[in-house]
């Protein structure tokens, strides 16, 4: 403002000389505007540009710190960065053409380039490149040759196919423990020579994206705009594989994605209502149809001792949408968007034939089809000038037209010979379709100055529905929309009050209910005389949670509070409860978040702030164990007392009482405890205002409790009578915990206007366990070799430094 | 000391075309009693009113408007100062008048900014209304809560921090707080190291989708990256065909790949109910050297060589590594004709 003011002079001098100049130059023609502005004019007005050289190292090898970074290896590494801006500036110019180019950590593989060049409100022109290198293991070991490709295969010195065997002792090559590790003979069995054979195997996979932008405005009512954008993801994935039944290993599978995405729109404007058609085209291809690998457990000459797994199939989508909105008046407003959509993949299968086979009467793709039809329309309305409505309205519909056909097929490359009998070799697939309404009602009355109260209500219905097929063995096959209908309906409030000018505190609540139609619920399973009794029995009460009953209670709160120009605060508590009224599956899903912020403006040129987030999710799920011991009269273990059979052991007990037999029931519940803290200051005043410093902490601690309650019976080996089937109590998985820290301090030195001089500190630990990973080595499973990776661990320090050039 | 200054400034004027020395020399041998003129525009056409105040030593962020796109005038739909900040009659006449704390501009969008934020939406809208990304803003819940423009984007700046990949999240973070820690997780998309920023996913001005996501549904954002995930397959998997975020959850978890739960029980949530293996309670009574592990072996092999007896431990497959994906590796869909199961 005026007041604030100050004569010194040299700042008056400066002032006085930027106008002068300024208006000497608007009376130059355009083109020597720019190359006679002085530094002072430049540095006010036009967008300056800036190179930036220089190097950046880490101390240590780290794939996991590494992970989206580029900075895996230990070393220094070169970088470049720039940000090229030109064109016309100033008043009286007369062109609008402006550009820019810019290039970010060239040397690094996650690097980034972008030029776009236009004549701003004419056209506008985009072109971008980028990429991104994803570190997934560095841990993994694998057993095979050629890891990553399409043909993997056994190393050499593994036995041949004919010399596995299911024979106890040395080689029982369905037991990769068999013989354990101390015998270390000629030829020993896969528990000596699995280990020995697997070498250490990167997995990641690095994606390549480049697009191209055109706009062109013809008038101020016609406009068009388009891009294209291509990416190539080329690397690795781990990927599960069964082999024949329960056995199998986590492999590298070979990526060569390529996905294609286009755009292009027609959009006209008026001042009462605009109108726009776009498409929208995305094209996906994969490289890798098939990819084999050598099956390493018992001979299965039938396939060849070969598993074939089929890639990410290609697939196409192609979306045509119309959209509108008018302006009633200036306070009401429709908006309106329609789109049909197609997508189609008709990729050739990729399988091998096994014995008996029948692909849907010798199909060679699926020849898949999904149409979609989208509306939505919203209306906005000031109905009062304290009054707003917002009413919305929300069709989405999948329709799945993929031909139904019959697969008659063994499971996981089995060497069994497919029979129409056996319960999982006669299957047909399953079209899904997919039908969401929603309808919004809001309101946000303004109590007051600052005060608003807002109500509304929602309703959404989803239909799911499955083209015909049937498959008696199991219903979740037969239609996996256990429940063809959901219908819930929303409640909410919301109440913010700016009650001081420096206060302003948010509370909301909402209320949901959710209610499922005609859930299926299965049929308790026929018994036989024997023990399991169908290979798919499903629990009574069981429900999906997705698709089952739920009422959900939402809660979010805010406070924000600067008591002074220096100090801020802000705090809030977000709560979540979802609980299903099942009998079993998930109960309960509930979180709460508390959020605490501070700010600190020790002056102009100096600020800290620090935060902190604690976030406890919990999800608890109950069920219970059908599939063990239905025949037999089960034991109990006197150290892990349960009463069986509602307490008549084992005499009287009967096999349909399984169903309430309280010794199977189990419950787990999965909390995820996280605290995140921060810290973080910033100085631009040090050394007469040359040196610049700012620098953030964080601190992450997150612990995952997996706990039980229950148990279920399991054999003890021994065979048939009472005590073949022994009770055990569920345990606590150990704690998953995770600490990372991060620290970044950047430090900038201005030598002059032109040029500074930036050093970059980085340092980062990250401690973590995974009993799921940690607790196993290779062969610890006996039929799944295991994939030897280990919880992700690292300590790296950092320094780079970088000469600035910045220039007009 | 205004009308010194203009006439300073016309001694500079003259000064600049002939050179910087020149104008050095200029100052010190102008006439004073220069006819005196009205003041120049410095960046935007018509903005001298507000310029011959808000100068360089005043407020030099306001002159570098003209570093961005409102400031490239030769675009007929370049804005002027009061364009946004409303015409301000009053406050001009109070600083014309020498009032000390003169009446503030119609429009201010500063912290401390008493002007409620339709209004200072207004400013913007008035252009940016037509654009096709504005379309959903009315009732989109940033524009019910009272976001306004300005919470998000600077104007008087070369670089808005929100434009840019790399910084975005810090903005969206001032009010996402929840967010901001679960990206420093585990398992994250690359949103901290600047490749995915939050407006990949989400439009900030509303859209027809959920969450203020950028296509109409989770799905259709998830495969605008994940395209391989899109199908249709020939076996679909119910709840990823539903809705990714049925098992998934996008800004971070402790449970990779942005898992919401681990598997085995991530899974069990909807098949622990499904006998055989599905419905097995997976403890750590199932790890190695566990009870279960154990207790489902018949003892009695002997190592023919060491004459030891194995110790043969057999943890289930199931709750090891990736639990349920083991094996059931395509839980998004298969399109191999033995894929009912997800195995292939």
């Amino acid at each position: 403002m005026k007041s604030t003011r100050n004569s010194n002079l040299v700042a008056r001098c400066s002032v006085i000389a930027v106008r002068g100049t300024l208006a000497a130059l608007t009376t130059m023609p355009m083109a020597i505007y720019a190359a006679e502005m002085s530094d002072e004019v430049r540095d006010l007005v036009q967008p300056s540009s800036s190179l930036q050289v220089g190097v950046m190292g880490i101390n240590r090898d780290s794939y996991k710190f590494g992970e989206y970074n580029g900075l895996e290896e230990k070393g220094a590494t070169p970088n470049l960065s720039f940000d090229l801006r030109g064109g016309a500036y100033g008043p009286d110019a007369t062109s609008a053409m402006r550009y820019r180019i810019k290039g970010t950590d060239l040397g690094l593989e996650t690097r980034n380039l972008s030029a776009e060049f236009g004549s701003q409100g004419t056209f506008r022109l985009k072109f971008g490149y980028d990429e991104l290198r994803h570190n997934i293991y560095d841990s993994y070991k694998s057993l095979w040759n050629g890891a990553g490709s399409t043909t993997q295969t056994l190393p050499a010195g593994y036995p041949a196919p004919g010399a596995r065997t299911t024979s106890t002792g040395l080689a029982n090559w369905n037991n990769i423990q068999a013989p354990n590790l101390n015998a270390v003979t000629t030829g020993g069995g896969p528990g000596y020579l699995i280990p020995a054979l697997m070498r250490d195997v990167d997995i990641s996979n690095k994606r390549k994206k480049s697009d191209l932008g055109f706009g062109y405005i013809f008038n101020n009512q016609w406009s068009f705009s388009s891009s294209i954008r291509h990416e190539d993801k080329d690397g690795t994935k781990l990927t599960g594989v069964a082999m024949g039944g329960f056995k199998g290993a986590l492999l590298p599978e070979p990526i060569s994605y390529s996905t294609d995405i286009f755009d292009a729109s027609v959009r006209y404007v008026t001042d009462k209502g605009r109108l726009s058609l776009a498409y929208t085209g995305s094209q996906f291809r994969n490289g890798v149809g098939g990819w084999t690998a050598q099956q390493p457990f018992v001979n299965n000459s039938t396939l060849n001792n070969t598993v074939m797994m089929s890639g990410a199939p290609d697939n196409e989508m192609h979306q045509l949408t119309l959209s509108g909105a008018y302006n009633f008046t200036k306070t009401t407003k429709l908006v309106a968007t329609g789109s049909y959509v197609r997508m189609t993949q008709n990729d050739q299968f990729n399988y091998q034939l096994g014995n008996g086979w029948n692909v849907n009467n010798g199909a060679t793709s699926a020849n898949a089809k999904e149409i979609g039809t989208k509306f939505f329309t919203k209306l906005t309305s000031r109905l009062m000038d304290d009054l707003a409505l917002t009413a919305a309205y929300r069709y989405d519909d999948r329709d799945n037209k993929t031909p139904v056909g019959n697969y008659l097929v063994t499971q996981y490359d089995s060497p069994a010979i497919a029979s129409a009998s056996a319960s999982n070799n006669n299957v047909v697939n399953v079209p899904l379709n997919r039908r969401q309404q929603t309808f919004s009602l809001d309101l946000d009355y303004t109590l007051g100055r600052g005060q608003t109260i807002s109500g509304g209500y929602e309703w959404q219905e989803i239909k799911r529905t499955a083209d015909t097929a049937v498959d008696p063995n199991s219903h979740e096959i037969q239609n996996a929309w256990l429940s063809d209908k959901s219908k819930e309906n929303t409640l909410r409030v919301d109440y913010s009050n700016s009650m001081l000018e420096n206060l302003t505190a948010r509370v909301g609540y909402a209320y949901s209910e959710r209610r499922a139609d005609n859930y299926e619920e299965p049929a308790l399973n026929p018994l036989t005389a024997s023990s399991n009794a169908g290979l798919y029995g499903e629990l009574p009460g069981f429900k999906q949670f997705y698709l089952a009953d739920r009422n959900r209670d939402k809660v979010r709160t805010s406070l924000s509070y600067q008591p002074t120009d220096q100090w801020s605060f802000q705090a809030g508590v977000d709560y979540n409860n979802d609980d299903f009224p099942s009998e079993f599956g998930v109960t309960q899903m509930r979180s709460w978040v508390t959020n605490i912020e501070a700010t600190f403006a020790a002056s102009d040129k100096l600020s800290f702030s620090a935060f902190t987030s604690y976030e406890d999710m919990k999800n608890v799920q109950n069920s219970l164990s059908m599939a063990v011991a239905r025949g037999a009269a089960p034991v109990v273990v006197a150290h892990t007392a349960c009463t069986p059979y509602n307490g008549s052991v084992p005499a009287g007990a009967i096999p349909a009482d399984y169903y309430t037999d309280p010794c199977r029931a189990w419950s787990e519940t999965q909390q995820d405890k996280i605290w995140t803290l921060g810290l973080g200051f910033k100085s631009n005043g040090m050394l007469g205002g040359k040196l610049g410093v700012n620098g953030d902490l964080s601190y992450t601690h997150a612990k995952t409790p997996i706990t039980f309650s229950g148990g279920t019976y399991y054999s003890n080996g021994l065979s048939g009578g009472a005590n073949s089937n022994l009770f055990v109590a569920a345990q606590d998985m150990p704690e998953s915990v995770s600490k990372r820290i991060d620290l970044r301090l950047t430090g900038t030195y201005t030598v002059d206007k032109q040029q500074s001089v930036r050093v970059n500190y980085l340092y980062s630990r990250l401690r973590s366990n995974d009993a799921q990973y940690d607790a196993y080595n290779v062969t610890s499973v006996q039929a799944f070799i295991g994939p030897g990776i280990t919880s992700p661990n690292y300590s790296v320090q950092g320094l780079g430094i970088a000469y600035v050039y910045t220039f007009h | 000391m205004k009308f010194l200054r203009q006439v300073l400034a016309m001694c500079f004027l003259v000064g600049a075309w002939g050179g910087y020395s020149a104008v050095l020399a200029a100052t010190e041998t102008q006439p004073a009693a220069e006819k005196k003129e009205a003041p120049k525009d410095v960046v935007l056409k018509g903005d001298a009113k507000c310029t011959a105040c808000h100068d360089e030593a005043d407020a030099p962020r306001v002159l570098h408007i003209g570093k961005t796109r409102h400031g490239v005038v030769a675009d007929g739909r370049a804005p002027t100062c009061t364009s946004c900040h409303g015409d301000s009659v009053k406050h001009i006449k109070d600083a014309d008048g020498g009032i000390k704390n003169p009446t503030k501009p119609d429009v201010t969008f500063g912290a401390k900014s008493q002007v409620g934020s339709p209004a200072k939406n207004n400013a913007c809208l008035t252009c940016h209304d037509k654009d096709a990304n504005r379309d959903h803003w009315a009732g989109s819940l940033h524009q019910r809560r009272d976001v306004a423009c300005t919470s998000c984007h600077e104007v008087h700046v070369q670089d808005d921090r929100v434009l840019s990949k790399v910084t975005q999240a810090e903005v969206c973070f001032a009010c996402h707080k929840t967010e901001r820690a679960q990206t420093h997780r585990m398992s994250t998309h690359p949103i901290g190291a600047g490749k995915v920023s939050c407006s990949d996913c989400h439009n900030p001005h509303g859209s027809t989708g959920p969450k203020l996501l950028v296509k109409d549904s989770v799905n259709e954002t998830c495969f605008t990256c994940h395209a391989e995930k899109r199908g249709p397959f020939l076996f679909e998997h119910a709840s990823a065909n539903d809705d990714c975020m049925n098992c998934h959850t996008p800004h971070g978890s402790t449970n990779a790949p942005l898992l919401k739960a681990r598997s085995p029980w991530l899974c069990q949530q909807c098949h622990s109910g499904t006998t055989p293996h599905p419905g097995n309670v997976y403890s750590a009574t199932g790890l190695p050297g566990g009870a279960v592990a154990n207790a489902t072996q018949t003892v009695g092999t002997i190592n023919p060589i060491t004459g030891v007896q194995v110790t043969k431990n057999n943890p289930p497959a199931q709750l090891a590594f990736r639990g349920c994906t083991n094996c059931h590796s395509q839980v998004h869909g298969s399109n191999h004709p033995a894929g009912v199961y997800l195995l292939r």
